[in-house]
C-alpha cells in the first residue's frame, strides 16, 4: 500500500511528527488529549490496520488502565474526595489527572510508532545529510552492516553446531566457549569486512575534495500548498495556546475549562492538525475509487 | 590508442612485521612483481590468468594508486600516456591525479557483499558521483541511465542487504559504470557466484565492452566462459608475464608445457588436445575455445555419420553398481522458514548409502543449502522424517563460518576435543589430518590469514576430524582454482572409497561431471531426477557440462573431456572396422 502522507516531502513529515509529538505532551486540557489520540490511533490503524489494533488493545490499553489506577490509588491530592482507603482520601482529580496523562503517554507512543512507519531509512538519511552528509553516511553504512552482522553470526553458531562443537549435542563448558568464540570471529570477520568496504570507498574516490550528498527529491507545489495549510492551522494554534486554551489545572480542583467560540475553535483546529496524515491519505484513496469508477 | 601501459614494472611488498631501521630489513627479499610490462588498447578485453597467488591481485592493485599496497614500486604505470604515479608534483597535480584515479579507473573486488558501503542500491549507485562532487541533476540522469543499462531499476530502492549474491556482484559493477571509466578491473568477480549469475555476469561484462568499449582486465579461476570473450590473454607465474598473446595461441602454448594450468583452460580445448595427442588427423587449423567451434570441430571428425539418426557411440551409464547400507535417509520432508512463509522444501525425499559419492544440483534458492540443514537436522522439518545411523558432519558454505580460535591447529583441536575420548588421542588426531590435507605449513596461521583455498581445505579438515559416517558439503568447489578442485575430488573419493557417504551440494556441473558418481537435480524443493551422473547429465540440455553438450549429438554419456576421448578413441576404431565390412548395419554398440 501506498501512503500519501508520507510521499511528501521529508522535512514536512519531520515537521509534522515534531509538533504534533510535542504538543501531545504539553496541552494537558483533555479535549486536546482526546483529539491526539483520536489523530494517532486513527492514523495507526489506517497505516498498520489490524497490527495497530492489537498494539492498541494488548499495549496501550493495560497501560492507561495501570497508570491510571496507580495515580487513583496512591496520589492523594485534590479536594473533590470519592472515597477512603486505609484512612488516604481518593480523590476525583488523581482519577481524572491519572487518566488524562496516561491518555497523553498513549498518544505520544502511538505518534512515535507512526512516525517510525512513516520516517523511513532514507527519509532520516535525508534530514542529516542536509545538516551533517558525514553523519548520513555514517548512518547509512551502519544500516547497511546490522543485518550483514547479524546474519553472519547466525551463520558461525550454524557452523559450529555443524561439527557438534555447539547445541544439543555437546557440553555446558562446551557450548559456553564456542560461545566466546562465534563472538571474536564474529569481530575478525567484521574487521576484515571493514577493510575490504575502506578499500571500496577509497577506490571509489572517498575522501576527495567537495562531496556533494545526493538525494531524489523535490519540494514540489504539493508540498507548497500542505506546508501552508499545516501553517495556517498551527498558527490557530499558537494563538489558541497563547490564550490559554491548551492547558487546565487538574489540582487542587479540577476546573473544567469554559466553552466559548474562541476555545471551540481551538479544539476543532487541534484535532484538524492532528488528522492531518489520514486526511491527506483519505482524500488520495477517494480520488483513487473516484478515478478507477470513472474508466 | 593505448590506455594503459605499464613499463617494466617491479614492485616488493614491505614487510608486515619486524620493520627496522636498517633499509634491507624493510622489504620483502623477492619482489612480488618481476619487470612487468604490458600495454592495453583502448577497449580491449584482456584476461590475465595464473595459480593462486602468483601476483595477480598485486599486479591490479598497482594500477589503482589509491588502492595500491605499499612497497617499492619501480618501473612506470601511464594511463593516456600520463603517469599515474606522479613523483613530488604540486597539490594540484595530486588532486587530479586523484581524481582521475577514482573516475577512470574502475575497480570491482571479488566479495560481493564486503564492497558495498551503503544501505539502499541507488544510494550505492550514487556513492561515488557524490566523491567527484558532482551536480545534483547530473547524477540523477546517470544513476537513471546506469540502472536501465544493467537492468536493475526494478530494486533500485531495495536494501543492498536483500540482494542476492549475484545482483550484489552486479551492483558493484554498475556504481562503478557510472562514474564512466576508461577501463574497467575486475579481481576474480565470478569467484563467489554460481554458474548462473556468473554467466550473466560476463554477459554484461561483454555487453560494457562491446557496446561501451570500455575496456576489461580481470583475473579468474573460472575461465570456461572468460576465455571465449577476451581479445588477449595474459600468463603470469612468479610475478613475471610469461606469455601474452591470442586466446586460441595462449592456449596451444599452455598444452604444449603440460602443466596444471591446463586444467583451468575450457572443456572445448581440453578435449581438443587430448584427442590431438592420440589422432594427428584431428588437429584442426583452428583449436576450438568454446563449445561452438567445439562441437563444430567434433563432428567434422564424423562426417559419414548423420547426428540425426543415431549416435556414433553409447557409453555404458554405470561406473560403480554395488550398493551400501543406508547411512541417511529423508522421508517426505516439508520445510518452510516462517509460519507463513513460501516452502523451501516440499515432498523431499532423498537416501544417501555408504560409499556413495553424490552431488545435489540445482539453480539458485531451489532450496538446496535448506536440504543440508535439514540432513544434518539443524533446523526441523514440520512434516517427514530424517533419520540417520553414525556420524553426520556439515561443511557450511562459507569455510570461515566454521572457525571459532586464532589458529588452524587449534581450530581443529577444539573439534577433536568434543569428539575424541581423550586429550592424547585429539592431538594425534589433529597431526593425522593435518598430513592428510597437506596443511601443515599452515597450522599455526590464523583462518583470516590464509588463502580461500587453504581456508576450505582447513575447514574440510575440521569435518574430517570428527570421523564423520556421512559428510556433508555445501558448495566446496566455490572460489577455488582447477588444481585444487582435482585435489578435493581425490580426497572426496577416497573418503567414499573408505565406506564414508559424500554428498556434495553444488552448483559447479563442471566439478560434478568430472568427479562425482551420483547425481540428483534439486528444483522447487524436491529431487526431480537423480541417478548415476552420465544418465542424468546426459539427459539435461542445458543444465550439464560443457563436454556433454559439445558432444551430445555424436555419443551419449560423455559428460567429460576424458569421456570425449574415450569415445573417440572407440568410435574411430569402429569406423575403421566399419570400412573393411561395411555390411555392418549397426553404428551403435556398447561393445569395446
Amino acid at each position: 500500500m501506498r501512503e500519501t502522507f508520507s510521499s511528501h516531502h521529508p522535512t514536512i513529515c519531520l515537521a509534522f511528527f515534531t509538533a504534533v509529538i510535542v504538543t501531545s505532551v504539553l496541552f494537558t486540557s483533555p479535549a486536546c488529549i482526546i483529539a491526539s489520540l483520536a489523530g494517532a490511533f486513527s492514523y495507526a490503524v489506517y497505516l498498520k490496520r489490524m497490527k495497530a489494533v492489537k498494539f492498541m488493545l494488548c499495549v496501550c490499553i493495560p497501560l492507561i488502565i495501570i497508570a491510571a489506577g496507580v495515580n487513583f490509588f496512591f496520589n492523594h491530592h485534590g479536594v473533590t474526595t470519592l472515597f477512603y482507603l486505609n484512612d488516604n482520601p481518593v480523590t476525583k482529580e488523581a482519577l481524572v489527572y491519572g487518566a488524562a496523562m496516561a491518555v497523553m503517554v498513549v498518544s505520544a507512543v502511538l505518534w512515535c510508532y507512526c512516525a517510525s512507519i512513516v520516517m523511513t531509512s532514507d527519509k532520516t538519511l535525508y534530514i542529516f545529510g542536509r545538516v551533517l552528509p558525514v553523519i548520513s553516511l555514517i548512518l547509512s553504512v551502519v544500516l547497511r552492516s546490522i543485518p550483514l552482522f547479524s546474519r553472519k553470526m547466525k551463520d558461525i553458531r550454524m557452523g559450529q553446531k555443524a561439527l557438534d562443537t555447539a547445541g544439543a549435542k555437546a557440553g555446558r563448558k562446551q557450548r559456553f566457549r564456542s560461545g566466546i568464540g562465534a563472538f571474536s570471529m564474529m569481530v575478525t570477520w567484521a574487521l576484515e569486512n571493514s577493510v575490504d568496504t575502506a578499500l571500496s570507498m577509497r577506490a571509489r574516490g572517498y575522501g576527495l575534495r567537495g562531496r556533494v550528498s545526493y538525494h531524489d527529491l523535490r519540494f514540489d507545489s504539493r508540498d507548497v500548498t500542505l506546508s501552508l495549510i499545516m501553517a495556517l492551522i498551527a498558527a490557530g494554534i499558537i494563538a489558541g495556546a497563547a490564550a490559554g486554551h491548551s492547558t487546565i489545572e487538574y489540582y487542587p480542583e479540577l476546573l473544567l475549562p469554559e466553552m466559548n467560540l474562541q476555545s471551540i475553535l481551538f479544539y476543532c483546529a487541534y484535532l484538524a492538525f492532528c488528522m492531518i496524515p489520514l486526511i491527506v491519505d483519505v482524500r488520495e484513496d477517494v480520488k483513487w475509487k473516484y478515478l478507477r469508477s470513472a474508466i | 590508442m593505448e590506455v594503459l601501459k605499464i613499463r617494466d614494472l617491479t614492485f616488493t611488498y614491505t614487510k608486515a612485521s619486524g620493520i627496522t631501521d636498517d633499509e634491507k630489513d624493510v622489504f620483502a627479499e623477492k619482489p612480488a612483481l618481476h619487470n612487468v610490462s604490458l600495454s592495453m588498447d583502448d577497449g580491449e578485453f584482456v584476461v590475465l590468468c595464473g595459480r593462486s597467488a602468483c601476483g595477480k591481485t598485486t599486479l591490479l592493485r598497482n594500477i589503482k594508486p589509491s588502492i595500491a599496497p605499499f612497497g617499492r614500486r619501480e618501473g612506470e604505470v601511464l594511463l593516456w600516456g600520463r603517469s599515474i604515479y606522479p613523483d613530488n608534483s604540486r597539490a594540484g597535480d595530486k588532486e587530479q591525479t586523484e581524481r582521475t584515479d577514482a573516475e577512470k579507473i574502475g575497480y570491482v573486488f571479488q566479495d560481493p557483499a564486503n564492497q558495498i558501503v551503503t544501505d539502499k542500491v541507488w544510494h550505492e549507485l550514487a556513492f561515488g558521483l557524490e566523491n567527484l562532487g558532482i551536480d545534483r541533476t547530473v547524477i540523477r540522469s546517470r544513476i537513471a541511465e546506469t540502472a536501465g543499462f544493467f537492468g536493475i531499476e526494478s530494486w533500485l530502492y531495495k536494501n543492498t542487504a536483500d540482494l542476492s549474491g549475484g545482483q550484489k556482484q552486479l551492483l558493484n559493477l554498475a556504481s562503478v559504470m557510472s562514474m564512466q571509466p576508461d577501463i574497467i578491473i575486475l579481481d576474480e568477480p565470478l569467484a563467489q557466484l554460481d554458474p548462473v549469475s556468473a554467466s550473466e555476469f560476463m554477459a554484461v561484462i561483454r555487453r560494457i565492452n562491446r557496446e561501451n568499449g570500455t575496456g576489461i582486465l580481470m583475473t579468474d579461476h573460472r575461465l570456461e566462459d572468460v576465455i571465449p570473450m577476451a581479445d588477449r590473454l595474459l600468463i603470469m607465474e612468479d610475478g613475471r608475464i610469461t606469455e601474452d598473446g591470442e586466446p586460441e595461441e595462449i592456449c596451444r602454448k599452455i598444452a604444449e608445457r603440460e602443466d596444471d594450468l591446463f586444467l583451468s583452460m575450457p572443456a572445448a580445448f581440453r578435449t581438443y588436445t587430448d584427442i590431438c595427442r592420440v589422432d594427428r588427423n584431428a588437429v584442426a587449423e583452428k583449436a576450438p575455445i568454446d563449445v561452438r567451434a567445439g562441437r563444430v570441430w567434433l563432428e567434422s571428425m564424423f562426417r559419414e555419420h548423420d547426428p540425426h539418426r543415431s549416435r556414433v557411440y553409447e557409453m555404458s551409464g554405470e561406473k560403480g553398481t554395488e550398493k551400501g547400507d543406508v547411512l541417511l535417509k529423508c522421508k517426505d520432508i516439508w520445510f518452510r522458514y516462517d509460519k507463513n512463509g513460501e516452502d523451501i522444501l516440499k515432498d523431499f525425499s532423498f537416501e544417501l548409502r555408504r560409499g556413495d559419492l553424490c552431488a545435489v544440483m540445482g539453480g539458485n534458492g531451489t532450496g538446496k543449502t535448506t536440504a543440508l540443514k535439514v540432513m544434518k537436522e539443524l533446523v526441523r522439518p514440520y512434516r517427514g522424517k530424517v533419520s540417520s545411523e553414525g556420524k553426520v558432519s556439515l561443511l557450511m558454505q562459507d569455510p570461515r563460518d566454521m572457525f571459532a580460535e586464532e589458529t588452524v591447529e587449534k581450530n581443529l583441536m577444539r573439534v577433536a576435543v568434543t569428539h575424541a575420548e581423550n586429550k592424547e588421542d585429539a592431538a594425534d588426531r589433529v597431526n593425522e589430518i593435518l598430513a592428510f590435507m597437506e596443511i601443515e605449513d599452515i597450522r599455526g596461521k590464523h583462518p583470516y590469514d590464509i588463502s580461500g583455498g587453504q581456508q576450505q581445505k582447513a575447514a574440510l579438515a575440521m569435518v574430517l576430524i570428527t570421523d564423520p559416517d556421512v559428510i556433508l558439503l555445501d558448495e566446496p568447489t566455490k572460489g577455488i582454482d582447477a588444481f585444487y578442485k582435482r585435489k578435493l575430488a581425490k580426497t572426496l573419493k577416497e573418503l567414499a572409497g573408505n565406506g564414508k557417504a559424500v554428498l556434495a551440494v553444488t552448483h559447479d556441473i563442471e566439478f560434478c561431471g568430472e568427479y562425482m558418481d551420483e547425481c540428483a537435480m534439486l528444483f522447487d524443493g524436491k529431487i526431480t531426477s537423480s541417478g548415476s551422473v552420465r544418465e542424468v547429465l546426459t539427459a539435461n540440455r542445458f543444465y550439464t557440462t560443457a563436454a556433454a553438450r559439445m558432444s551430445g549429438r555424436l555419443f551419449k554419456g560423455t559428460v567429460s573431456a576424458e569421456d570425449i576421448k574415450q569415445a573417440y578413441i572407440v568410435a574411430k576404431k569402429k569406423e575403421a572396422g566399419q570400412e573393411a565390412a561395411p555390411e555392418t548395419g549397426r553404428q551403435t554398440g556398447k561393445d569395446e
